[in-house]
């Protein structure tokens, strides 16, 4: 008896398919075709069973995205707050070390009135730009980019004609290249050099080098923009150009005063913020004149200018609404865009009341390292 | 009698079709949805910052318009407020965002009549006290959005000058010298 002729006459236990005199070996292997008895197939999900599910994914992933940006932000503000905690403590330890805090710029640039004492210093140092940031390098494990900038001996971005060209040997080329990971907030968004590297302030600019850039910035105090001879050595905050604060200074209170906080866009020429030179209302250097966050080259407030740049010197972040300050006795605060404007400009002075730049605390015999 | 339910069905099928036919409706009712979302949505952005009224204005030095610089309004207990000036000496003071005016209350007018001349030198257009908070003296009150403030200031007998940004040298202001210096 052939196959077919078997399996037509067998019992009613065989499938239906089985039993069609259509029926043929393969149908066993692959999906048969609709009967009419069961339309649907017996394998696979329709089109609009597959969008529901596609769709129901969709909204959980929708519910679940903004929670793990939060959280991801999170991670980075805390970091960020670490950084700022880094910088404090090494702060206190160079204060511990020298009972004096560093200046925001080691030398000046050969600027009169109350910068008059920076005059004293060493030939080599009283036109240097050096940052704080680089003297504090020994108080961050950093001692070797410290040896790198030799501050004693020319240091970084001379200002004046002597050692303008002396001081850009290999050392300090590369020094002014490296990042420090402790000066960059992983929520900013600036590029790691300047844009622009034919920017004014950028010396190097003709032997193609682009310095790095940091997050971070020096309280000045509440004075400038605009441009006066005050913000250099005059002004109302914790660091100046050349001259060292004291801890007696700061009547205001340890806790209540301001010494670094965040800065933004840092790699235009509108926020530049080179952390290896110290300029006022520009590189590692602001104010609370303008409020926090107001946003970098925009003209509604008062700006200086270098080149085509509008430099309004404020404080701010990438974070949500607000930025990140390391006080003088070394905790960090989040201030809230919201803040006082009168609160805010009170914290960033060490003496509310009499906002005197410095009481002849000043020690020319007395260098950095 | 057997066709009305049909019929009934249909038309309960055809309702919604009908009910958002465009031309079937007024503009009013069919935009009714989207407006209720708007709404909603606008509840739901409030960014927890303070209100702001929208505030611009003039300021006026001896009764002539002063035309460099800026306005900053401090007020007591908020985030201040800035606004530049024109060649009209008109200003639209910015909060947070763009144009956005100012919170309501007392505020200290501080108004710098700087202008950078190169990246050392200030033009003063206007005296330097009104450019701090503390010894400026001009107060304004913001009750409402306020589209005519008018601020007067005098320089008392002074006149512009010219302030070096390094030395503190103060030079009398003129023009012919010092716009060519830049």
């Amino acid at each position: 008896m052939e196959l077919r002729e078997y399996l037509s006459n067998s019992s009613d236990l065989l499938p239906a398919s089985i039993r069609n005199p259509q029926f043929e070996i393969r149908n066993l292997f692959s999906n048969p075709r609709p009967s009419t008895l069961d339309s649907r197939p017996l394998h696979g999900f329709t089109l609009v069973e597959l969008l529901v599910v596609i769709a129901i994914i969709g909204i959980l992933v929708a519910l679940l995205l903004p929670a793990i940006q939060a959280a991801r932000e999170a991670a980075r503000r805390s970091q960020c707050v670490n950084n700022l905690k880094q910088i404090g403590t090494a702060l206190l330890n160079y204060e511990s070390a020298r009972k004096k805090y560093p200046p925001a710029r080691y030398g000046s640039d050969g600027s009169g009135g109350k910068c008059n004492p920076c005059k004293l210093l060493p030939a080599t140092v009283r036109e240097q730009a050096t940052s704080g940031f680089v003297l504090l390098m020994p108080y961050m494990e950093g001692s070797e980019l410290f040896t790198l900038a030799k501050v004693d001996l020319d240091g970084l971005w001379q200002d004046g004609p002597t050692y303008e060209m002396t001081w850009r040997d290999a050392d300090r080329k590369r020094l002014v290249v490296l990042r420090p990971p402790v000066l960059v907030c992983p929520s900013d968004r600036s590029g790691p050099v300047l844009q622009d590297i034919n920017y004014e302030g950028n010396d190097l600019a003709a032997e193609g080098v682009n310095p790095a850039i940091g997050s971070y910035a020096f309280s000045q105090g509440t004075i400038g923009p605009p441009l006066t001879s005050d913000t250099k050595c005059g002004n109302t905050g914790m660091f100046l150009y050349c001259i060292p604060r004291v801890l007696r200074q700061i009547s205001d209170g340890t806790s209540k005063t301001f010494c670094v906080g965040e800065v933004v866009a840092s790699d235009t020429n509108d926020g530049v913020n080179i952390w290896s030179k110290a300029v006022r209302l520009q590189s590692c250097m602001r104010t609370t004149t303008n409020p926090l966050n107001a946003p970098p080259g925009d003209q509604t407030y008062p700006y200086v200018t270098a080149g085509t740049a509008i430099q309004i010197a404020s404080f701010g972040s990438d974070h949500s609404a607000g930025a990140n300050f390391v006080y003088v006795d070394g905790h960090v605060s989040f201030i809230s865009d919201n803040v006082d404007i009168n609160a805010y400009q009170a914290a960033s002075t060490i003496n509310r009341a009499t906002t005197k730049a410095s009481d002849g605390t000043f020690d020319v015999a007395d260098p950095v390292q | 009698m057997a066709e009305q339910p049909t019929t009934a069905l249909k038309v309960a099928i055809d309702m919604p079709r009908s009910f958002w036919n465009s031309r079937a409706k007024p503009t009013w009712a069919r935009s009714a949805p989207l407006l209720l979302t708007l709404a909603t949505l606008q509840i739901g952005c409030n960014d927890g910052r303070p209100a702001r009224v929208p505030v611009s204005g003039q300021v006026l030095i001896d009764g002539q318009p002063l035309t460099h610089g800026h306005v900053q309004f401090v007020p007591q207990g908020a985030r201040a407020s800035a606004g530049v000036l024109d060649k009209e000496g008109r200003f639209t003071l910015r909060c947070f965002d763009k144009s956005d005016g100012a919170v309501r209350g007392s505020h200290t007018v501080v108004i710098s009549g700087a202008e950078p001349l190169g990246s050392t030198k200030t033009i003063w257009h206007a005296p330097k006290k009104y450019a701090s908070a503390s010894t400026s003296g001009v107060t304004q009150e913001i009750n409402g959005p306020t589209p005519d403030v008018v601020i007067k200031i005098s320089w008392e007998g002074g006149q512009p000058f010219v302030e070096d940004g390094n030395t503190g040298a103060i030079d009398m202001y003129k023009p012919s010298k010092h716009r060519s210096e830049n």
